[in-house]
């Protein structure tokens, strides 16, 4: 195992030195999705979770990026060592919808936007928050839609259908909202 | 704005490869580190980007998050990758760690564009082919507007100068792009584009000595005169020094110029943008000219001087109806004058009016459509070489596009179809269509195709042009060359298939490929006519027509690489390479002025190696190795040889770079103006410079 290691240590060294960022990136400013993360969050702070799993089953608070996945390491990082309602965080990614229905948050990437009617009748209500960054989402019965303007982070919250979904919101969240979709 | 060349993939999303190799990732409770480390390592392997986190943002609230300015992952770049054409970007860091000054020198980097300096002023620029000294099938544009100008039928790079601090990004489209850009994209686009104002705040100066660039003083001021009111002044003054000749004399063509200008960029609303661009410029040229190409009883000084000046005023309006959604309104006026008493005395003024409206029809299907007008008025006084009939002429162009892009497999298979339809008085319409499509078969490959046609409508030479050129004489006649345009002479146009790869297993390594066949009709030709004579001054002339026609098609093909390696952030590796044929039929019965010298003007093969590695911290080395091939009906013998700039960083405000260009090989000759006007065969030739700059 040890010998394995310091193998995949030799193989990745060179790799491992390219993965100090680049100068790119204005230091005043962070990338979008480092951001969105956090938001991420921070949505899951202020939501009260009714208990997902029966005794014994899946300890985990799921995630799950559904599509192509924009956050690179954001995710992990900022879920790394934090609990949500006393669980571990978990990370999942997937293509295919099946794989995720048991998460509590759903991030659907901008890659399934044409079928994001699809993929929210395929959750039917099930105590799933989902969260989308393209244009839409929230009136197309999304639950938090969000969106950058002038550079900064905003998102929009369809209440109806978080109440459908068994979600309860705090109104913190709710006032913080850009808009908030009550019908 | 985004800086990075299409395929610096940092920004880029994780592989898919990544996520079907580790369906889950479970972070924090122990008995999982095996896992871990094996995700850790093909985390390493696969290079999913990791952003620095400055402050821990968990620890922020939501109001403060809402505060915390972001940069949104540009759309653009994600466009290069996927684009369905042959498209390469030159950005301020390549040219500043190749210690490059100008955009002639920076289109070097690009594959397939060949460029040759023709003197120590004037460039021979083109892509896949055709090329000369005003090469006719390139377009360019710098921020929006055209400097493609109908009156020469090409560019002329020495008024086309640009603060490298200030320079995005230089984009470099082969091709066609007619269906977008217009006519006279032939064969290939570049966009050379300037930073915003609100990238450019704050001071900068620029020092250069050096032996071929003798002076540089670039001035930069950025600032903001209120929240929304973003500007920039800057200035610039080069002294560029002569080329030598075969016996290692230095010639008289070394120039100099300075232009300055400001610009302006108001957000005055998150859907309003409004953007002023003014500038102006004045460049003095020196020139050798060939002493075979005058009458030698007129005892023409060789040794001559032009003065050229220009400027222009650009004005934007952009407005984000939604995401994808939104339209621009842009005008300009510019002017050009040339005063070269031999050679050719006038100018142009230009009104550009164009307007662009991109909307989603249905989610499948992105519209772009425009319209666009520009209206020239031109001017020329007679010369000995060359004059215009008439002296003076006025002319309009109106254009309208329409593109849709279909999303036949969102983000998998894309389908763009769109023509342009222009109108000239000299034309009347030409249609310009294009159909192109891309496959990803994921996120880091693309497969793209496309076919299009693209016309290059005649310049004002092509119709109106006199220009003689001495031959020989005997005792009782002078001969004379008289080359002529033909008013009516037709468009030339391009029937073009293309196809191309882009492949990016890993963040580190790129390849791109692009190969094409391109077949011409109407290619221009001047067709030798019928000799006459003229008794002028008691002297008999015999002058040989070559009058302006279109006969004869074309047929070229070729493939351009490139491919990056970047083993690790501060170094990285570049390829180019660059394989083209031309072959060229003339309709039977014609003789063409200089036959079909063309299909031997452009290089066969071409490479250039670029490399830069960060040895130290704060300092930065580049080499660039270029290898040009002959050009066989120039007489212009192949040549290798290399530029290297060594940078160092003294501080947050003070830089400091050595550079050196043409190393090895000695002189050599580039290319020739010969073939168009009569500028003496001059050689590149060995030069250091030393710049520094100072930032605040």
């Amino acid at each position: 195992m040890r010998c394995r290691a310091i193998c995949f240590t030799i193989l990745a060294l060179p790799f491992s030195l390219a993965s100090v960022p680049a100068e790119n990136m204005p230091s005043d400013r962070l990338g979008e999705y480092d951001v969105k993360a956090a938001f991420i969050y921070n949505f899951a702070r202020f939501i009260e979770w009714t208990p997902w799993h029966k005794n014994g089953e899946n300890p985990f608070f799921s995630i799950g990026v559904l599509g192509e996945e924009p956050f690179g390491n954001a995710l992990d990082d900022t879920f790394t060592d934090k609990t949500i309602a006393g669980s571990h965080v978990r990370i999942m990614r997937a293509g295919n919808l099946q794989a995720l229905m048991d998460c509590q948050i759903l991030f659907i990437s901008q890659s399934e936007q044409s079928r994001v009617d699809k993929i929210l009748n395929a959750l039917n209500d099930r105590q799933i928050l989902t969260i989308a960054d393209f244009p839409g989402f929230a009136e197309a019965g999304g639950i938090i839609e969000l969106r950058v303007e002038e550079n900064r982070v905003r998102f929009l919250i369809n209440q109806k259908t978080a109440v459908d979904a068994g979600l309860k919101i705090s109104s913190k969240l709710l006032n913080l909202a850009q808009k908030v979709i009550t019908r | 704005m985004n800086k990075e060349s299409m395929y610096i993939t940092e920004d880029e999303k994780t592989s898919m490869d990544t996520i079907k190799r580790i369906p889950v990732r479970i972070l924090s409770p122990p008995g999982i580190k095996q896992t871990l480390c094996v995700f850790f390592y093909l985390m390493l392997l696969f290079q999913t980007p990791v952003h620095p986190l400055h402050r821990d943002l968990t620890e922020m609230s939501l109001e403060e998050l809402m505060q915390i300015e972001v940069v949104t992952v540009s759309k653009k770049s994600e466009r290069l990758f996927d684009a369905s054409a042959a498209i390469f970007t030159i950005t301020e860091d390549d040219m500043a760690q190749a210690g490059i000054q100008t955009i002639p020198d920076a289109m070097r980097l690009a594959p397939g564009v060949q460029v040759g300096h023709v003197d120590a002023n004037k460039w021979a620029i083109s892509a896949r082919g055709f090329n000369m000294l005003f090469a006719n099938k390139l377009l360019v544009m710098k921020d929006g507007r055209s400097v493609y100008t109908r009156i020469f039928s090409g560019v002329c790079w020495e008024s086309q100068d640009v603060l490298v601090s200030d320079l995005d990004r230089i984009e470099v489209i082969r091709g066609p792009g007619a269906t977008l850009w217009g006519a006279n994209a032939v064969n290939g686009v570049i966009n050379i584009i300037t930073k915003p104002a609100s990238e450019t705040q704050g001071g900068y100066l620029q020092l250069g000595l050096g032996t071929v660039q003798k002076k540089a003083l670039d001035f930069r001021y950025g600032g903001r005169l209120s929240e929304k009111i973003w500007y920039r002044v800057y200035g610039k003054y080069a002294d560029h020094g002569p080329l030598v000749f075969a016996d290692g004399k230095e010639t008289e063509d070394g120039w100099q110029t300075v232009h300055g200008g400001f610009r302006m960029d108001i957000p005055w609303s998150p859907r309003n943008r409004v953007t002023v661009i003014c500038e102006a410029n004045r460049v003095h040229t020196g020139q050798t000219l060939a002493p075979d190409y005058f009458d030698p009883d007129l005892q023409i000084e060789r040794i001559d001087a032009g003065r050229v000046t220009g400027g222009h005023v650009l004005g934007r309006w952009e407005h984000t109806f939604s995401d994808d959604s939104d339209c621009a309104f842009q005008w300009f006026i510019d002017t050009y004058q040339r005063d070269d008493p031999l050679l050719v005395q006038g100018g142009y003024q230009r009104l550009d009016l164009d307007f662009q409206h991109r909307f989603a029809l249905t989610a499948r299907h992105q519209i772009i459509w425009g319209i666009g007008s520009r209206f020239t008025r031109d001017w020329f006084d007679n010369t000995i070489v060359v004059n215009y009939d008439p002296a003076e002429r006025r002319y309009s162009l109106y254009n309208t596009f329409i593109q849709d892009e279909i999303r036949l497999i969102p983000d998998r298979i894309h389908l763009t179809v769109g023509t342009k339809l222009e109108w000239t008085e000299s034309t009347r319409f030409s249609l310009q269509p294009n159909l192109r499509m891309r496959w990803s078969p994921s996120s880091r490959q693309t497969l793209w195709w496309a076919a299009s046609r693209a016309v290059r409508t005649p310049s004002r030479s092509d119709l109106d042009v006199r220009l003689v050129k001495y031959l020989f004489a005997d005792e009782t006649y002078k001969t004379w060359g008289l080359l002529q345009g033909t008013p009516g002479v037709p468009v030339e146009v391009l029937y073009a298939v293309e196809s191309g790869y882009r492949l990016s297993p890993s963040d580190h390594f790129l390849a791109d490929l692009a190969v094409f066949y391109n077949r011409y009709d109407n290619l221009r030709t001047f067709n030798l006519g019928t000799p006459f004579t003229e008794t002028k001054d008691a002297t008999q002339n015999i002058y040989i027509p070559f009058i302006a026609g279109s006969d004869r098609h074309g047929e070229s093909a070729g493939f351009e690489t490139a491919l990056e390696f970047r083993p690790f952030t501060k170094s990285r590796m570049r390829l180019a390479y660059t394989y083209f044929r031309l072959r060229l039929f003339m309709e039977s019965g014609v003789t063409n002025y200089r036959g079909n010298d063309a299909e031997t003007e452009s290089p066969q093969h071409q490479a250039t190696l670029f490399f830069s590695v960060k040895p130290i911290r704060h300092i930065n080395l580049g080499v660039t190795c270029r290898f040009v091939d002959r050009l066989e009906s120039l007489s212009i013998d192949r040549y290798l040889t290399a530029d290297i700039s060594l940078g160092w960083r003294i501080n947050r405000m003070i830089e400091l770079s050595l550079s050196g260009r043409n190393l090895f090989g000695g002189p050599h000759a580039e290319f020739i103006g010969e073939t168009v006007a009569p500028f003496e065969k001059a050689l590149v030739r060995r030069g250091f410079r030393l710049t520094s700059h100072v930032t605040w």
